[in-house]
Parts: structure tokens; C-alpha cells; sequence
């Protein structure tokens, strides 16, 4: 269909070319730039403080939920010890030991090790053959640390063995006098049968004669005998004490040698002990009361549980007298019609201990405050670890925080 | 996965990027709608030019008419042309004058009233001219931006059919289907203000130009009944 071009109604033609110049304009003319890449959203949970500070969500890659779930901690966190007063502010770091052998040189020479039981082989060699009257043999010295010990050992082996020998020598002459008077006896008794055996009385005689002749044959065996062992012992003593010093002055000289050798010899507790002497070095990082790299691994509700307000008072109840048992109120505070109640703040781990030092939260004007919120805190710590009832304790999260008055007027 | 892979169409935002991605049924709007513009600019220039030919005519023949010319000659000089307006007017009613008293016998008695008749008829048909097509204008007015609606309804559906089966909600999956189905009352609404006021424009322009046509008849009518009395007069 062919519409004419009508002079009187060109409408139609108007209108088409226009609408089609602005179609052109607005396709090739507003062509709007191309959109940015659609970018993946990125989902937000929204966690209020409350569900933040309950929050024991682990970690999402986590094997099985741990039993009791710890928070992650980088660092230990830094505990501030407050002492009572007239302690020490800080305790002072031990100085590193020394080792067991080295001493100061004055104590060198008491220190002397004993010298070996050496006499006693040669007291051993000295008697060898068995005596009829067992000499004394001379007792080994004992092994005494000291040297003084020694020489007194030795001069009482000394002295023993002279009484020893002075006693054998004794029996000696007592067994001569026994003799003698065997012989008299014998002689008196011949003397008698003289006239009724003169064979036997002759024979008696030779008989008796032989018997003292023995006599003294052993009396002065025995003589020698002592005699050669005072002398042995004499010398056994000289040569002991040569041994002695000898042995000392090798002792001492090895001493020496051990002690620089020790200087120079790498000691690790020696190392730890100077690093922990120092200023522990700061890092950032979450801290807690241990430190544990991996962030315990989530429990199966992700969220502990809440007291119940009557739980939540039971348990406040308990907790406050604990630590009012534990206090001891200044007798200044006691007097006064209305003492200053500090607030403390008790930070607990949950077996009932003390997470971090107790904190004054309050303060006042009081000359007494400041006692009695020293007072209050001792006995913070003092209670520490406070029970904690057993069917309170899955309620860390209630109570791991507390904030006590501690009220004198309530302790009275 | 890249939301943009999952999605082939480009999310080209130009205007005919939003016309080609369109669904079927939205194009048809879009392009009925298209029409329905041309359509209505088409009338409003036509009436536009057509009401102010007229204004013109009939500025010119009542200086004409009023100069004191014979009517006879100015009936002389009009019958034959194509008459609109105020000549079409006074044409017919001098066409029913003379038939009245060139026939064999004088039919005066009624004369007055047929020609009253006469000017009424050639009134409503040249109103008729004039208002034609207006009606056009107004329905596209009305109807336009519901026509657009429709088809910005149809395609947010099928917008949000296709974003259920990409499983994405990203603005940027979501977008471009809800900026193509608005394109589709944009449209209407570039088709529907213009008619809207161009027709209460012209409809104020031929109430007017009605109004004079009627004045001039009335006129009329009383020259030609005072003529009438006079002859009627004479030939008592």
C-alpha cells in the first residue's frame, strides 16, 4: 500500500521520519558503555557483642567439635602481679648457677677427696704368719673426707697398735712367769718323788728344763715379733701419708683442669635462665592464658549456654560469699558508720582461678578506700580458685566475668 | 562460576541492545507501541495544520463576507469549489435559498427552518471533519502507558523465570531483564504524553472553532430569515 504524499496532511511522513531520526540518534547516539563484570556477592552475617562474646565457633575446615571449646590464642597474655604490700614489686631473676665442681679456692683444700685405703694392703703384708697371740692388726684407715681425719685415724691405728703390742709383750711375761712357776712347781714336786723315782725325777727335770727352755725360745719370738711390727706399722705410716699428699695434689690439679673446662662448656639452662631474666619480647596476636595456635575446633552448637536469672543469683550468691569468707576487713573500715565499697572485677578461668589480676573499678575519695580495695583484691587472690559448682560450670560464659562489691558492713 | 558465563546475553543496555533481548510478546508491544507514536505525531501535525488552514479560511471569509458584497456573487464565486468551513456554511444555506425560490412554485413558508436544518447538517459535518482521529489521540493517551505495563510485566516474568534458572541473584543477572520490560513503558509513556496533550489541546482548538462556525450560522440564519420577511412582505 502506497500512501500518498498529501500536501495538505503530510502528518504521517512528519512523524515517521522524525521518530525514525530519533531512534537512530538514541541506537547509535545514547548506546550506554558496556556493564562491569558481575562480581560474586559476598555474604555478611550479622553477629551482635552479646552472641559475639558467647561465641565458640571454631573453625570451619575443624575434623569433630572439641568437647570444651577454647577461644585462639597467639601469646599469653600479660598478667600484671599485684604483691602485698612489703613484697617485692618484681621478682628478681635467679643468677645463673655454677656448676657442682666449681668452688671458690678457699674451699680447695678441705675439699680434698680421702686417700684410698692403701695402709691396709700393707698392714695386710706386715703379718702374714698366724701368731699364737694374734697380734693387733692394724686397722685401714678409714676413708674421711678430710685430711685431719686421716692423721687422727692414723694416730689412733698408731697408738692401738703400740697398746697391742705393749699387751703382747705383757702376755709374754706372763705366760714366762707361768712358766716359771710350772717349773717350780714341777721342780718342788721332783723334789718329793726324788727319792721314790729318781728316774722319773730325772726325767722330769730334763722335761721341765726343755718346757722353760721352750718357753723362752717363744716368749722372745714373740719380742721380735712385736718389735718388727711396730716397726712395719712405722713405716706403713711414712709411706701412707707420701701416698696421701701425692694423690692430693693430682686431685687438685685435675680439679683445675675440669673447672676450665666447664667455662668453656655450652650450658642450655644456663642460656634459659639469662633470656627469661630478660623482658619477655611484646608480639601482636590474639592473647589468652595459654597459647594455642589453632583456635579450638567448634563445638556442635556454636553458641554456649545462659543462666537463667535464678541460676544466674544462685551462683552470684555463692561466688560473693567465697570471696567474702576470704577477706579480711581493715579494722579501720570495721569502725566507720559508712566505709567506701570498692568494686572488683574478677576475671575467671573456668576451673574457678583467676584469669587475670583482680581490678579496683571504682574509686573514691576515701582515705579508707584505698585500703580497703587493697584489702578487697588480697582476698581475690587469695580465694582463687574459687568453687565453682559443678552444674554451673557448662555457664562459663555467665560468669567467667564478675563484678563483687565488697561491702565491710556486710562482712561483720 | 561467572555469573556473565552463565548468562550469554549481552547485557548490552543501548536501545536496540534492550529490543533484541526482549521476549516476543514485549517486542510486540514495543513495536505496536512504536507504531502507535507515529501514528499519533502523524495526527497531531495533520490537525495542527488543518485546524490553522481553517482558522485562516475563516479569518478570510468573514472579511469577505462582511465587506458588503452581494451575496449572490459571493455565492456565484464559491458554489463550484470544494468548500470547507464558513463557505461550506454559507454555500449550503444559500444553495436551500435559491432552490426556495427558483422552483415553480415559492415554498416560503417553511424557509426559515430548512435552512436552520441545512446550517445544523453542514455544522456537524464539518465539525465531524475537523474532530476526526482525535479519538485516536485519546485512546492512545489512555491506553498507552497500560499497553507499556503489560509489557513490562511480561517481561520482569520472564526475567525472573531466567534468574530462578541461573540460581544467581546478583544484580547484575537481575538487572538488565528488569531494565529490558521497563524499556516497554518507557515507550508507552514517549507515545502517551504527547497524545495526551496534543488532543486536549486540538479538542480545545475545534470546541472553538465549532463555536464560531455556529455564530457565523446563526448570523447567517438571521440575514437570510430578516430576507425572507422582507420578500414575503413585498409580495403580500
Amino acid at each position: 500500500m502506497r500512501i500518498p504524499f498529501d500536501r495538505s496532511e503530510p502528518g504521517a511522513w512528519i512523524s515517521g521520519a522524525a521518530h525514525g531520526a530519533i531512534l537512530l540518534a538514541a541506537v547509535f547516539g545514547l548506546s550506554t558503555s558496556k556493564l562491569p563484570d558481575a562480581e560474586e556477592g559476598i555474604p555478611v552475617e550479622v553477629v551482635t557483642d552479646n552472641q559475639f562474646s558467647e561465641m565458640t565457633k571454631g573453625e570451619r575446615e575443624a575434623a569433630k567439635p572439641l568437647p570444651e571449646p577454647k577461644p585462639r590464642a597467639d601469646r599469653v597474655a600479660e598478667t600484671r602481679v599485684e604483691r602485698d604490700p612489703g613484697e617485692e614489686k618484681v621478682d628478681a631473676p635467679a643468677p645463673p648457677k655454677r656448676p657442682a665442681e666449681v668452688k671458690v679456692a678457699e674451699e680447695e683444700a678441705e675439699a680434698a677427696p680421702p686417700p684410698p685405703p692403701a695402709p691396709k694392703r700393707v698392714a695386710e703384708a706386715a703379718n702374714p704368719q698366724p701368731a699364737p697371740a694374734p697380734p693387733s692388726r692394724p686397722e685401714p684407715p678409714k676413708p674421711d673426707p678430710k685430711v685431719e681425719a686421716q692423721k687422727a685415724a692414723e694416730a689412733k691405728a698408731k697408738a692401738e697398735a703400740a697398746a697391742k703390742a705393749v699387751e703382747a709383750q705383757k702376755l709374754a711375761e706372763r705366760q714366762e712367769a707361768e712358766a716359771l712357776e710350772k717349773a717350780r712347781v714341777e721342780a718342788a714336786k721332783a723334789k718329793a718323788l726324788a727319792e721314790a723315782k729318781a728316774k722319773a725325777e730325772a726325767e722330769a727335770k730334763a722335761r721341765a728344763v726343755a718346757e722353760a727352755k721352750a718357753k723362752a725360745e717363744l716368749e722372745a719370738k714373740l719380742k721380735a715379733l712385736a718389735e718388727a711390727e711396730a716397726r712395719e706399722k712405722a713405716e706403713a705410716e711414712a709411706k701412707a701419708k707420701a701416698l696421701a699428699q701425692a694423690k692430693a695434689k693430682a686431685e687438685a690439679e685435675a680439679r683445675a683442669r675440669r673447672q676450665a673446662e666447664a667455662a668453656d662448656k655450652f650450658s642450655p639452662g644456663d642460656i634459659r635462665q639469662l633470656l627469661a631474666s630478660k623482658e619477655p619480647s611484646r608480639s601482636s596476636g590474639a592473647t589468652g592464658r595459654e597459647v594455642q595456635r589453632t583456635a579450638s575446633l567448634g563445638t556442635a552448637t556454636g553458641s554456649s549456654q545462659r543462666l537463667n536469672p535464678s541460676q544466674r543469683d544462685q551462683l552470684i550468691g555463692l561466688l560473693s560469699e567465697q570471696l567474702h569468707r576470704c577477706w579480711q576487713v581493715p579494722v579501720a573500715a570495721q569502725s566507720v558508720d559508712k566505709p567506701p565499697v570498692p568494686t572488683v572485677r574478677v576475671k575467671l578461668n573456668q576451673d574457678g582461678s583467676l584469669a587475670a589480676e583482680p581490678v579496683v573499678m571504682n574509686s573514691s575519695g576515701d582515705p579508707l578506700f584505698r585500703s580497703i580495695a587493697d584489702s578487697a583484691t588480697r582476698a581475690t587472690r587469695r580465694c582463687a580458685p574459687l568453687k565453682i559448682p559443678a552444674q554451673f560450670a557448662p555457664f562459663y560464659n555467665d560468669w567467667r566475668d564478675l563484678v563483687v562489691n565488697f561491702d565491710p558492713r556486710q562482712v561483720g | 562460576m561467572n555469573p556473565a558465563d552463565a548468562l550469554p546475553v549481552a547485557h548490552d543496555l543501548s536501545l536496540w541492545g534492550l529490543f533484541m533481548s526482549a521476549s516476543p510478546v514485549v517486542k510486540l508491544v514495543m513495536i505496536g507501541l512504536l507504531a502507535a507514536s507515529v501514528w499519533c505525531w502523524a495526527i497531531i501535525i495533520d490537525k495542527t495544520l488543518l485546524l490553522r488552514r481553517t482558522r485562516a479560511e475563516m479569518d478570510r471569509f468573514e472579511d469577505v463576507f462582511w465587506s458588503g458584497q452581494s451575496l449572490d456573487e459571493l455565492y456565484r464565486s464559491l458554489k463550484d469549489k470544494p468548500a470547507a468551513g464558513l463557505p461550506a456554511i454559507f454555500v449550503a444555506a444559500m444553495r436551500e435559498w435559491k432552490r426556495s425560490f427558483e422552483g415553480s412554485g415559492r415554498q416560503v413558508a417553511s424557509l426559515a427552518q430548512r435552512i436552520d436544518k441545512v446550517l445544523d447538517v453542514t455544522i456537524q459535518r464539518e465539525v465531524e471533519r475537523l474532530d476526526s482521529k482525535l479519538v485516536f489521540l485519546a485512546s492512545i493517551g489512555s491506553a498507552g502507558p497500560y499497553i507499556g505495563l503489560f509489557g513490562t510485566v511480561w517481561g520482569i516474568m520472564t526475567a525472573f523465570t531466567s534468574i530462578a534458572a541461573s540460581k544467581n541473584t546478583s544484580l547484575a543477572v537481575v538487572a538488565p531483564g528488569i531494565a529490558e520490560a521497563l524499556f516497554a513503558t518507557a515507550i508507552g509513556l514517549f507515545a502517551a504524553i504527547p497524545a495526551v496533550l496534543a488532543y486536549n489541546k486540538l479538542q480545545a482548538q475545534v470546541g472553538k472553532a465549532q463555536a464560531r462556525l455556529e455564530g457565523f450560522a446563526d448570523e447567517f440564519s438571521a440575514i437570510l430569515s430578516r430576507q425572507i420577511d422582507e420578500r414575503m412582505a413585498l409580495a403580500a
